[in-house]
């Protein structure tokens, strides 16, 4: 790990170690969570990435580094999201496109990404990271009463289509 | 056997997950820059501060030094001015299965104002999907739904000034949209509404310090003032940007003075800060971790959650282990109290709970009121007169759904007057558990 290139709040020497540990507890499941996301495993190491750089100049300052690690990938990956909607309607059609899966769990996540991505991302919250409403509502910056609403209207979404 | 929608979803995200490219650890390089990283830090900031931060929203486990729902007191604090000058009232406490629509309702907001209470919130009777809804209550026990063609179809907050109800509704078409647009309304009685305000809010609370109405709007225009949701101009934090308001935005009156914390996600805690009048703010002393603070007669008084291990389950955890971890939650809640002029606060006492949510507290009778929700779903209500000795005066069973579907959230929202405090437990949805209200009446005092 490197930092010289921090121009602003770089840690303390005694907190990289710290940060050390924490970036290799971390990685995986945030690295998961991008390529659920947002798609793409190769978008994925971008996006943990640049979502460790996020909380790297602040570590130490946060009081949960894990909760703020998870709201800046959220959000990296809804920005990635944005900037490929082009590319979107494409990988709806195929599900994820760098991974093969069997065409009815294709045919669902296809479904899940044609959601609103705030209803993408409470569905997977809640049923991969399996969070709780009020860690979701955190994460998304929105009420515990919204999770609940998106969460209905996207498995109300779903099972009209896929039951 | 075939997989319900639930169980398909599980297994679509985890054989994702499972063909995730993670080894070996790559090493870390800080690539990223500067320009980057601050539009990284706004996008970051807007779901911070709807939240009540995420420290507000996150959970501590600590040790628990008794059986479930100890109250300790901090023997070792300071002689202090007494919270409240007066002894504390006698209240009743009841849960009341309200006649109205409002029982199939998640109730979003609720708010105390004139000749009443007016509570919004999402209603599911007839329907499968919620839709908005308002009430009114003229005593906080019989309530009627208003507005109806108004308010369906849009998602809506509410908050009051002395003279005035206020809502801001949002199409829900727009919901998920940062840029959404959200139209203010206002009532007198609590019944009839009408629009003000000529250009669409964006999104972003409404809520009021003293009588001035005070807008937080995350990642847009940062915090605005207004005193009739006519017009409206910025406020000023010591002549410095702010990033904005917890959510929901929340004000302690004191003396004349509003008391409100702010959003810096830089220092990791809540800055606080006072002003007489809603618009010029300065920064007070904030105490030791992020609360929400509430007026007593002497001074402020706040339960903040003190650092401790998260229960938070970790990713790819199975239910049964991310239920375990929330059912041995214990929140260590530290009292802290400040008066004016003093340089810092002052801890007072500790309430240790069994809950995975970080609780809201009211002043009411002269006494500090906690809504804890419990692991298993079901509410329980805290008081103090002083901030060490801890009562618990009403528990309200959970409803049958509620460890199914994830608690409903009575502790977001509550409302008071001289008289009655109304704490809503919401429906779980539709078609299913109703909801109650937990109402207590100061009957002297």
């Amino acid at each position: 790990m490197t930092n010289e290139r921090l121009t602003e709040r770089p840690p303390d020497p005694a907190g990289r170690d710290e940060f050390a540990s924490f970036y290799a507890e971390q990685y995986a499941a945030t690295k998961r969570l991008a390529h659920i996301l947002a798609g793409s495993n190769a978008a994925a190491e971008d996006i943990a990435h640049e979502a460790f750089a996020a909380v790297l100049p602040r570590f130490g300052g946060i009081e949960k580094p894990t909760a703020y690690l998870r709201t800046v990938t959220v959000n990296l990956c809804r920005r990635h999201l944005r900037r490929r909607a082009g590319e979107q309607a494409r990988l709806a059609k195929v599900g994820v496109d760098d991974v093969v899966l069997p065409a009815e769990t294709a045919e669902l996540l296809s479904g899940v990404r044609r959601l609103p991505f705030r209803q993408q991302s409470v569905l997977v919250l809640r049923y991969w990271a399996r969070l709780p409403e009020a860690e979701i509502a955190a994460t998304l910056g929105c009420p515990v009463g919204t999770v609940k609403s998106l969460h209905h209207r996207a498995i109300a979404a779903l099972r009209k289509e896929f039951e | 056997m075939t997989l319900d929608l639930e169980d398909r979803l599980v297994d679509a995200f985890d054989r994702i997950a499972a063909r995730t490219i993670v080894d070996p650890l790559p090493p870390f390089e800080t690539r990223h820059r500067s320009s980057r990283r601050q539009m990284l830090l706004r996008a970051a900031v807007v779901c911070v501060l709807a939240g009540g931060a995420v420290a507000g929203l996150t959970v501590a486990r600590v040790e628990q030094p008794g059986d479930t729902g100890d109250s300790v007191a901090d023997e070792s604090v300071p002689p202090v001015p007494a919270l409240f000058d007066g002894p504390a009232a006698t209240i009743e406490w009841a849960v009341v299965e309200p006649d109205s629509t409002i029982a199939e309702a998640q109730i979003g907001s609720m708010v105390a104002g004139p000749g009443g209470f007016v509570a919004a919130g999402m209603g599911f009777e007839n329907m499968d999907d919620g839709q908005g809804r308002v009430w009114f209550s003229p005593d906080g026990e019989t309530w009627e739904p208003v507005a109806y063609d108004l308010f369906r179809e849009q998602g809506v907050e509410v908050t009051a000034t002395t003279e005035a109800y206020y809502a801001v509704a949002t199409p829900e078409q727009d919901e998920g949209d940062p840029a959404r647009p959200g139209q203010l309304y206002r009532s007198f009685d609590g019944r009839t509404w009408e629009a003000v305000g000529g250009a669409r809010l964006g999104f972003g609370s409404v809520a009021v310090a003293g009588d001035v109405l005070i807008r937080s709007a995350p990642g847009s225009d940062g915090v605005t003032v207004s005193d009739d949701g006519e017009s409206w101009e910025p406020a000023s934090f010591d002549g410095a940007a702010v990033d904005g308001l917890p959510w929901p935005p929340r004000f302690a009156e004191l003396g004349g003075t509003s008391y409100t914390s702010t959003v810096d996600v830089d220092l990791g805690a809540q800055p606080f800060w006072a002003s007489s009048d809603g618009r010029a703010w300065t920064s007070i002393p904030a105490p030791s971790a992020p609360g929400f603070p509430v007026a007593a007669s002497s001074g402020l008084a706040s339960l903040v959650v003190t650092n401790g291990e998260e229960c938070t389950a970790p990713a790819g955890a199975e239910p049964d282990e991310a239920l375990e971890i929330q059912r041995a939650c214990r929140l260590l809640l530290r009292v802290e109290q400040w008066t004016p002029g003093d340089e810092d606060w002052t801890p007072i006492g500790q309430l240790v709970v069994p809950t995975a949510v970080f609780p809201r507290t009211w002043v009411f009778g002269n006494q500090l009121v906690a809504a804890i929700e419990r692991p298993d779903g079901g509410l329980s209500v805290w008081m103090s007169a002083d901030g060490a000795m801890w009562s618990n005066p009403l528990n309200a069973e959970p409803q049958p759904e509620a460890s199914q579907l994830g608690a409903p959230t009575p502790y977001w929202v509550a409302a008071q007057n001289d008289t009655t405090i109304v704490i809503p437990i919401s429906s779980t949805g539709a078609g299913g558990d109703p909801g109650r209200l937990v109402v207590g009446h100061i009957v002297d005092g």
